[in-house]
Parts: C-alpha cells; sequence; structure tokens
C-alpha cells in the first residue's frame, strides 16, 4: 500500500481523476427523471443513521465532555483550596483530553457557531501569552487569537510547572471555567433544539445533516487528526515535506506524554463514527452508521468494497500507531522516517472517506482546504 | 428537468405579454421583453449606450490594480489616486490599445468617479470625504503608518482594517449602487420625456428616459447578454451571483427586472415600469446585503478554522464595505444611522468576538428579510 500513497502524497491533486466521481454525477442526471428529492439511488434509511448519531453518540459524547470539563474545574478548584493534588488535575485534563477526541469531528451547528473547537484545542500553545494573562489576571474570552485557551493552556499550566502562586491558580480557574461554560452550551443546544433539527434534515443537499455530518468528519480528520496530531510533527504539512520535524507541534506538549494517545483515541474516535457504534455502560453497541450506507449500495466497487477498504485501512493505521513510541515529540526527531509511514497510512484514510466515500454517497465536499490539498 | 424547466421560463419571458394592469392606459399595450439588453428603434437603431458607467468601471479597476500595489510594499500615493478618484491630471494606462477594454481610451474620457459618489445626496460631500480619508490612509500605511501586511493585504495594524476593500467595494456601494437605485430610478431622472430621441443626428435614438435607464444598467453591468451564473462578470453584475444568486435568485431577478423595465419604457407602459424600479430596488438591496452576510460568515468560518487573522480581517473589511453599502439604496431597508452603527459595532476587527459577527450578520438578515437557513449558508 505504501508505495501509492507515496504517490499520492507527492501528487495530491491527481487523486480527484479517480473514476468514482463519474457515479454520482449520473446518479443525480438520472435520478432528475424520477419522483423523489434524495439525491442518490440507495433506499438507506439517513433518518435512523441520523436519529443513531444524535441520541447515541452525538449527544452522549457532549454529555460526557461536559462532565470530563466540570470534573477538571472541580479538581482545579479543589487543588487551589489545598485538598486535592496536582496530580489530580493532571489525570482529570487527561481524561477531558480524551473525552474531547469522542466530539471533536462534530465541528458544525452548535460547535461551529460557539466555536467550541478552536476554543477547546488551539495549539502549538501561547505560552507568553498565557504568562501576560497571568499577569493581567482579569478575564477576557477569546476574540480571534484562541491560543492561549483551552485545554493546551491547561496543559500548559498544569504540566510545565509543578507549583503554582494564587494568580495562575485563578488563571488555571478562568480557563477550566471557560470550559464548563463552553462544554455546557454546546450540550444544552443539541439536547433543546438543534438535536431535533439534526434529525428532521434527511436529504443529502448542501446544509442538509448528512453534508454537515461528513463534511465536519472529513475535515476534521483531515486537518486535526491526520494533519494536526502527526503530519505537522513530522514536518508534512498538505502535501509538502519540509524536510524535518516539528517536535514542539505535538498536541499536549507540556504533557509529553499524552501524544499518542490521543491520536488513537481520536482514530477509535472516527472508527466508532463510521461504523456507527456506541457505548452502553461501557459495552460497545454496534449502530447504524456509514459503513451500512456504504453497504446498501450493494456489492460494488464504491459500496461494500469500499467499506472492506476502510475498515482495513483503519484497522492498519491503528495498527500503525501502536508502533509509535512515546514520547511522540521524541520520536518524530529520533525515528523520522517510521512516523512518516504511520502518516502515510492515515493519509491513505483521506483518500478513501473524502474522495472514495463522499464521492459513493454523493455528497460534496464543501469545505475548502486551505493548505492547498 | 432542471434545463427544460429554464428553457421554459425563459422562453415566458421574452414572449409577447400583455398587461391587464394597464387599465389606466388607453393604449393597448403590448410589446416583446428581448432576452438580452438589446432595445432599438422603429428603424431599427439601438437606443441602448452606458459607455460612461463602463468607462467608469473600468477607472474603478485600475484603482483597485494600482491600490493593491501596497499589498506587495510598494508605496502608494495619496495624490495619484485622489486624482484618479476625480479623473483629472493622472494618465490611465488603459489608453484603448488593448481591444478588451470595453470602456476604450480613458484618457480620453471626461467622466469621473468622484462627482458621482453619493451625488444628490444632501451628505454627498461627506460620503466623497470618507473616501479621500480612506486613501490617505492607505498611502499612509503604505509609507509605514499604521500599516502591516498580513495574508498577502496591507491592513491597518490597529484595527485590522484593509483600505483597498473599503475603497473598492465602499465605491461600488457608494457610487454604483447609489446610482442605480437611488439617482437614476429616482424621480427627477425617471420622470422625463420619454417621447423625443435625444439627438440622433449624434446617434442618441434614445429618449432622455431610455437613457437613464440604460445609465442604472451600465452601472449593473456591462454585459448586454448577461449571465447569471457565468464568472467573468464583475463589479455588482458578479456579487449579484455567487450564493446570493443561488439561494436568492438575485442575479437572475435583476436582469429580468432591467429588460422588463426597458421594454416597458420603450412601449411607455410606466406601470410596468415602476414596478421594475421596486424590483430593481429591492433585488440590488438584496445583492448587497447578501454579499455582506457573505463575507461575514467567511470571516467566522476563518475564526472557526483557525485562519490567519489577516485572512479574517479581508473578509471584514468586505463585509464592512457592503454594510456601508446598505445605506444608498432608494427605498433603503436600513437608514444612515443604522449603517454607521453596525460600522461602528466593528470598528476594531481584532477585538470582534464570533458572537459579534454573528449579532451584525443577523441585523442584516432580519432587515433585509433573508431567512435563517439562507443566512447561514449565503
Amino acid at each position: 500500500m505504501s508505495n501509492k500513497n507515496r504517490l499520492l502524497i507527492l501528487n495530491n491533486a491527481g487523486r480527484v481523476f479517480r473514476p468514482v466521481f463519474i457515479l454520482p454525477i449520473l446518479a443525480v442526471i438520472f435520478h432528475g427523471c424520477g419522483s423523489g428529492s434524495s439525491d442518490n439511488s440507495s433506499s438507506f434509511d439517513r433518518s435512523s443513521l441520523l436519529s443513531n448519531y444524535c441520541d447515541n453518540i452525538i449527544i452522549p459524547g457532549y454529555e460526557d465532555f461536559y462532565n470530563k470539563s466540570i470534573q477538571l474545574h472541580e479538581s482545579v478548584v479543589l487543588y487551589s483550596e489545598g485538598t486535592s493534588t496536582l496530580q489530580d488535575c493532571r489525570e482529570q485534563l487527561y481524561n477531558s483530553y480524551l473525552s474531547w477526541q469522542r466530539v471533536m469531528p462534530f465541528a458544525f451547528g452548535p460547535a461551529y457557531n460557539n466555536l467550541l473547537n478552536v476554543s477547546v484545542n488551539t495549539y502549538p500553545t501561547d505560552a507568553s501569552q498565557i504568562e501576560q494573562d497571568i499577569l493581567n489576571g482579569i478575564w477576557n474570552p477569546p476574540t480571534s487569537d484562541f491560543d492561549h485557551f483551552g485545554l493546551p493552556a491547561i496543559d500548559y499550566l498544569l504540566n510545565f510547572k509543578d507549583q503554582h502562586d494564587s494568580d495562575e491558580l485563578v488563571r488555571l480557574q478562568q480557563l477550566t471555567s471557560h470550559l464548563v461554560d463552553l462544554s455546557s452550551e454546546v450540550y444544552n443546544n443539541w439536547n433543546d433544539a438543534y438535536g431535533a433539527d439534526f434529525k428532521s434534515s434527511t436529504g443529502t443537499e448542501l446544509g442538509s445533516s448528512i453534508s454537515q455530518l461528513l463534511n465536519s468528519f472529513n475535515q476534521v480528520y483531515e486537518q486535526n487528526v491526520r494533519k494536526q496530531k502527526l503530519g505537522l510533527p513530522v514536518g508534512i504539512s498538505g502535501a509538502i515535506d519540509i524536510g524535518n520535524s516539528l517536535p514542539d507541534k505535538v498536541e499536549a506538549f507540556y504533557a509529553n506524554t499524552y501524544s499518542i494517545d490521543l491520536l488513537y483515541e481520536a482514530l477509535l474516535s472516527f472508527q466508532d463514527l463510521y461504523n456507527g457504534d456506541y457505548y452502553l455502560n461501557e459495552q460497545k453497541i454496534e449502530g447504524l452508521g456509514l459503513d451500512d450506507y456504504l453497504i446498501s449500495l450493494g456489492e460494488e466497487e464504491y459500496g461494500s468494497e469500499l467499506d472492506d477498504d476502510i475498515q482495513n485501512q483503519v484497522e492498519v493505521s491503528l495498527a500503525a500507531i501502536s508502533t509509535l513510541s512515546s514520547p511522540l515529540s521524541e520520536y518524530v526527531v529520533s525515528n523520522r522516517d517510521e512516523a512518516i509511514s504511520v502518516y502515510i497510512e492515515l493519509q491513505a484514510l483521506v483518500v478513501l472517506w473524502k474522495v472514495d466515500m463522499m464521492g459513493s454517497l454523493g455528497v460534496l465536499v464543501t469545505y475548502a482546504d486551505n493548505d492547498g490539498d | 428537468m432542471i434545463i427544460k424547466s429554464n428553457l421554459l421560463s425563459m422562453i415566458a419571458i421574452s414572449a409577447v405579454i400583455s398587461f391587464a394592469s394597464c387599465t389606466n392606459n388607453d393604449d393597448d399595450v403590448s410589446y416583446t421583453i428581448p432576452d438580452t439588453y438589446e432595445f432599438s428603434d422603429s428603424d431599427g437603431n439601438s437606443t441602448v449606450s452606458f459607455s460612461g458607467q463602463t468607462q467608469r468601471k473600468d477607472m474603478l479597476g485600475e484603482i483597485t490594480t494600482y491600490m493593491k500595489t501596497g499589498n506587495s510594499g510598494m508605496t502608494v500615493d495619496a495624490q495619484q489616486l485622489q486624482n484618479m478618484y476625480a479623473n483629472s491630471g493622472y494618465t490611465w494606462l488603459q489608453n484603448g490599445s488593448d481591444p478588451a477594454d470595453l470602456g476604450g481610451d480613458l484618457n480620453a474620457s471626461t467622466k469621473q468617479l468622484q462627482n458621482k459618489t453619493g451625488n444628490g445626496r444632501p451628505d454627498e460631500a461627506d460620503i466623497q470625504n470618507y473616501f479621500l480619508s480612506l486613501m490617505d490612509g492607505l498611502s499612509a500605511a503604505s509609507n509605514g503608518t499604521d500599516g502591516e501586511i498580513l495574508s498577502g493585504y496591507l491592513q491597518s495594524a490597529s484595527t485590522g482594517k484593509e483600505w483597498v476593500q473599503l475603497i473598492e467595494k465602499g465605491l461600488m456601494g457608494a457610487c454604483f449602487y447609489h446610482n442605480i437605485s437611488t439617482y437614476y430610478l429616482g424621480d427627477s431622472k425617471m420622470n422625463v420625456d420619454n417621447t423625443t430621441p435625444v439627438d440622433p443626428e449624434a446617434g442618441k435614438y434614445y429618449t432622455e428616459m431610455e437613457h437613464h435607464w440604460d445609465e442604472a444598467y451600465g452601472y449593473f453591468t456591462d454585459q448586454i447578454d448577461y449571465d447569471p451564473n457565468a464568472s467573468t462578470k464583475r463589479f455588482w453584475g458578479k456579487y449579484a451571483g455567487g450564493s446570493r444568486e443561488e439561494l436568492l435568485g438575485t442575479a437572475t431577478a435583476l436582469s429580468e427586472a432591467f429588460r422588463t423595465g426597458r421594454a416597458a419604457i420603450s412601449a411607455d407602459d410606466m406601470d410596468t415600469r415602476d414596478q421594475q424600479i421596486s424590483i430593481v430596488r429591492e433585488q440590488m438591496e438584496l445583492a448587497v446585503g447578501g454579499t455582506a452576510i457573505y463575507y461575514l460568515n467567511k470571516a467566522f468560518n476563518d475564526l472557526s478554522s483557525g485562519a490567519e487573522a489577516g485572512t479574517k480581517n479581508h473578509h471584514l473589511a468586505e463585509a464592512e464595505a457592503f454594510i456601508y453599502g446598505l445605506m444608498f439604496g432608494g427605498e433603503a431597508s436600513f437608514s444612515k444611522a443604522e449603517v454607521e452603527e453596525m460600522m461602528s459595532d466593528m470598528s476594531d476587527y481584532n477585538s470582534l468576538t464570533g458572537a459579534d459577527i454573528h449579532a451584525i450578520r443577523d441585523q442584516i438578515a432580519t432587515g433585509l428579510n433573508i431567512s435563517d437557513s439562507h443566512r447561514d449558508n449565503l
């Protein structure tokens, strides 16, 4: 697989000429003579798919992230009062980071309107600005610059320092409280009205729930998983190999030991999301997912065979991530070539999901990639 | 199926129509609305002319090209810019040698942008001074005063504002839109002679009223065969397209209204003309406000995707320029004070939050009766 994928990295533009694009175009043309408003010949039950995503994955995911944010905030408050340990705060931060990977893919609707994703996890964080914020003391919510807020800023404060003065503790509480407010707002929005709207929009047109979900899925995978978690640390930005690693670009840089766990958890999150799987009492339950949607298109190259390719490539990628050794910031420097070969497996999923799957399902990619690939 | 129904509607538009509403008129009103903006007198002489508008658009094009040299670190001279604006003491690069330049040799033109900026408004001088001061600001920034080049755009180091956008797209509002919606489609230019050709000896086969309508059209587009979906258009012909055309149908509606109104004038059907004036005003305002919303959405998207501040501020400057334009409508939904308040709400781009951007956007959408779903997707 890897030779083919290297070619794709060198020449990303070429992949759009893969024949899959003919399929949805033909489908649209022929369907124009039919009756339904759907632009895909499949009779797949998108309504049930959306309900499964909303009720079993997205809302419980935000509920968990909200709860983890509260626990993180409370641990920081107790630590400030001297009734809990720094170690406890660090553990809560780790849990918050893990929980975030489960809702990160849903960067549309309430998350979009509240700028949740950039507020929670913009990194590398600006340590000197955080120090300035501590001196200022007052709380100003983020406007344009998000790189001194959210989990990365908390990572800096909790993991870079072993002791904290009162000003630092004030800032920590401001930052964790901000996370609680944000996660509560987005969770409530989904619960109050947005979830119902999401489930009722069953088409595949621009602005439909499927279009928003899949565009967000792909954009977040491409930019926040593939590129941010591994691409930039190994020194690959889009199609460009800059020739050396950038170790300070890893996620949770100050904790130093989380980066690979977070990458692995993110891919598990995308695997479950793709499969529509969720957890009840820590039991994994198989729900209706994108895999079923593809399989419903039939036993053909862009139906169940594409699902097979995706399932296989996810497993290959998870196995590849397991070959990385922690801390990632050191590994990308000492074993750059090996790290790049893991990146190539992650890149192969972009092709399968963004190009082939979107083409098969007849959903347009509407987000523009700002790094030219 | 889409292709067929478009064809049908085109046939319908070009069909001979009779207006039952014209009962006040003794004549039996029956005339053809052409598919393109082509009109001629009974001898077959074309009565359409808007060369002055084409020249002004060419001038704004050359001004913009000059202003953008500041983006690559070159000095922009305020005096030259103001000379270009007033078409006085400046030698245009567009000298007629390139047949692709529709306006021909600009050095032979007596037209200018400045005296057509907010012309006829009581605050005309203030409006023109606003642009002159923006030109001074751009020049100073290009000389290092309060200027920095971010994401390839020369912007204010203190507020993030981008003069090039405020000037170019601001003039689309204060000059082009104002002249379409308020000046030429206003009473003083519409309640004029519509029986006598102005000067057939000089090739002016049109009546005064026909010519005024053409001048409004010329500020919208210089294309006789206007295609709402083609990407080759400029200024309003372009910005009435895109997502505004896709969701609000502005470009198609404007093209139809301009052709229908012009045909009505030639047939002396004033009721239909007046209906079309209202449609042009309404649809132009949707194009102005819809484009402002489009750029505010882009700026919000920049925040959400962590784009560079320079890119976001570029989109905010474009948005502000179109918001500014909202005060120039013939039947404006926003007062000047309301427009100025929105602009003052975005006086410092760098401190604008996502919620601030959405608040301004929603105010425009509400004022123009744009649905939430269209607002979100413009």
